[in-house]
């Protein structure tokens, strides 16, 4: 009993070194988050390989203009059973949506805005991500996703 | 029943170097992996942004610790309770039917989906094997003269 008791403790101390270690190295992290930098969702504004994030009246703004291509994240059944208006579909999870995405024949200069469920998903983040590495410069996330889009009552579609 | 020490040394290789490369690959993104665990929707905020900070670190020197077969049984211990956290918070994302990525590896993660959950079973039953054997091969504890069988 005794044994175990020390392994417990022991393995406690490790845990408690390995999260103090975490601690002084992101001590910067850590006083950008309490100074509130990171805001609606974890991203640092400073890191420019990320793209954008855009909130519904920037997102709609675009939309309104129709120069925006916007891309759905999601399953495709997801997709099917309601989209933003116009959107095309990319499902992150599809092995196969690079290609996909590729095929479409997006200008690269065009205004991609990328989304997924609502504020807490991060498919659109990961595709915007992996979409400006393809090339697109100017790809977006818009953070509120399908939930906010149409719960605003902006133009939405269903089926394929 | 009694493993042989190579079958324990061959397990804890296995778990060290999922912890290792898991460590690695969220070090390189802490903000993407707090995402990742916001997605979870299972903590406050705060507490996500911390920990995304701090676990990596955790399963680092969990990863380092059981290769190199020093304070073998602490970490094995760890390695488990880790492992049985994940496999709790994977039940309870796939009970309440969140659609998200694990962030396990950081952009190299999969779906949280039931294939995962049986990962994180078969982690921490490695990680069991290792903490309750009796003999294990190749460990620094046994160099450093700390005796492995009363540990």
């Amino acid at each position: 009993m005794r044994v175990w008791k020390r392994t417990l403790v022991q393995a406690v101390f490790l845990a408690g070194a390995g999260a103090a270690v975490g601690l002084a190295v992101n001590l910067n992290h850590v006083a950008k988050y309490f100074r509130g930098e990171y805001g609606m969702v974890f991203a640092d504004a400073a890191a420019a390989e990320d793209p954008p994030l855009i909130a519904l009246p920037e997102a709609a703004d675009l939309f309104a203009a129709g120069q925006a291509v916007f891309v759905d994240a999601r399953s495709p059944e997801e997709y099917e059973a309601g989209h933003i208006a116009g959107a095309l579909s990319v499902p992150l999870y599809d092995p196969a949506s690079d290609m996909i995405w590729e095929s479409l024949a997006v200008s690269p200069v065009a205004d991609v805005v990328v989304y997924c469920s609502a504020d807490l998903c991060q498919d659109s983040l990961i595709l915007a991500r992996r979409v400006s590495r393809l090339g697109w410069r100017n790809a977006k996330v818009y953070v509120g996703g399908w939930l906010e889009w149409r719960d605003a009552g902006l133009p939405v579609e269903a089926g394929r | 029943m009694r493993l042989n020490r190579w079958v324990v040394l061959a397990f804890r290789a296995a778990v060290s170097g999922v912890f290792l490369w898991a460590g690695t690959l969220k070090v390189l993104d802490p903000l993407a992996f707090a995402r990742s665990i916001e997605a979870y929707r299972a903590l406050p905020r705060t507490a996500a942004f911390l920990l995304a900070l701090v676990l990596p670190y955790i399963e680092l020197v969990c990863g380092a610790l059981l290769i190199l077969g020093l304070f073998r049984k602490p970490a094995a211990l760890l390695a488990a309770g880790l492992s049985a956290c994940f496999v709790v918070l994977v039940s309870v994302t796939l009970f309440r039917g969140l659609d998200i990525s694990c962030g396990c590896f950081g952009s190299f993660s999969s779906r949280a989906d039931v294939r995962l959950l049986v990962q994180d079973i078969v982690l921490l039953g490695l990680s069991l094997a290792v903490l309750f054997s009796r003999d294990d091969a190749l460990c620094l504890d046994g160099l450093l003269g700390r005796n492995r069988r009363r540990i």
